[in-house]
């Protein structure tokens, strides 16, 4: 190949390459207006919208709970099953009775009842 | 969604987010039906989505001046590539920092940009193997800000999967475009 035949060919070659990248782009953005990769410009956005139809949203999400929700359970300390159940007002007599607080007895009774339950579980 | 982090009163934070949730929740879940596959894919960018909307204060929608929509879709772009790299390279694989920078952002709205027919792009991407499909919408995937610079991670989980190098990685995109492009020429 002569020296002027390379640099035709080489041009050829940048020009295909340019080519290829213009197209890249192009693609790139059809793509992500049809639903095949995340929209990135708001024209994307409104194309995608645009073309594709609507689908019904799961009925877990049709309230955002579920993201608040992951929150509240997150354990600081995970605490062993066969604890006595320290949620609501169980906790509360648990502290009267240990601050030497008289308790009455329909009280004592729920306790009792707790306690059965929790070594059931 | 400053406003809403910003609330003292977690009740009120609450109703703020649900109603900023009510109103997109529905295109967000289209996005990601439409792109992620299967429902639990699409359970787990939504949800990553949004927990990031949340909770990440480097989000900020406020600096960018995108639609809601299109700032949650970049968001939700991070939130797939990041599932799926570390379900490829395990959970403790490292990604970059997926915070949405300016710089991040595509202002440019190519006149052009929208130009190939959806019929015509279908039947050429049909051309195409699994192999090289997922490849090259990975690299595409990085395209947005024209750096064409597709971080490590990534690359390391293509080629764990396909079991191949990052030279054959590049010839498999460089494939693929190409044919997809000649599909295309011959038939307009």
């Amino acid at each position: 190949m002569t020296s002027a035949g390379k640099i035709v060919s080489i041009s050829n070659m940048n020009k295909m390459s340019k080519d290829l990248d213009v197209f890249e782009a192009k693609l790139g953005s059809a793509l992500r207006s049809s639903g095949h990769l995340f929209p990135g410009t708001d024209s994307e956005m409104e194309h995608f919208l645009e073309q594709t139809d609507p689908v019904t949203l799961p009925e877990k999400y049709q309230t955002p709970d579920f993201i608040f929700e992951e929150d509240v359970h997150v354990p600081v300390k995970k605490v062993s099953i066969n604890t006595v159940d320290f949620s609501g007002s169980a906790k509360n007599w648990a502290l009267a009775a240990r601050n030497g607080k008289n308790l009455p007895q329909s009280i004592l009774d729920k306790m009792k009842e707790d306690k059965k339950r929790s070594q059931k579980k | 969604m400053r406003v809403v982090r910003e609330q003292k009163d977690t009740g009120e934070a609450k109703e703020a987010f649900g109603k900023i949730y009510n109103k997109y929740k529905n295109d967000l879940w289209r996005l990601c039906k439409s792109i992620c596959g299967d429902d639990s894919n699409a359970d787990l960018v939504f949800e990553a989505t949004w927990r990031k909307v949340l909770n990440n204060p480097s989000y900020d929608y406020n600096q960018y001046s995108v639609s809601f929509n299109t700032w949650m879709s970049k968001i939700a772009n991070r939130a797939w590539l990041d599932i799926r790299v570390k379900a490829i390279l395990g959970s403790d694989a490292e990604m970059p920092e997926i915070a949405v920078a300016p710089e991040d952002f595509n202002f440019e709205e190519a006149d052009e940009s929208i130009s190939i027919n959806e019929k015509l792009l279908e039947e050429a991407l049909h051309q195409l193997s699994e192999k090289e499909y997922d490849v090259l919408l990975t690299y595409i995937e990085y395209d947005t800000d024209q750096k064409k610079h597709v971080p490590d991670q990534i690359i390391e989980a293509l080629k764990t999967k396909y079991q191949t190098t990052s030279v054959n990685l590049r010839k498999i995109k460089s494939r693929a475009l190409q044919k997809v492009k000649d599909y295309i020429d011959k038939r307009r």
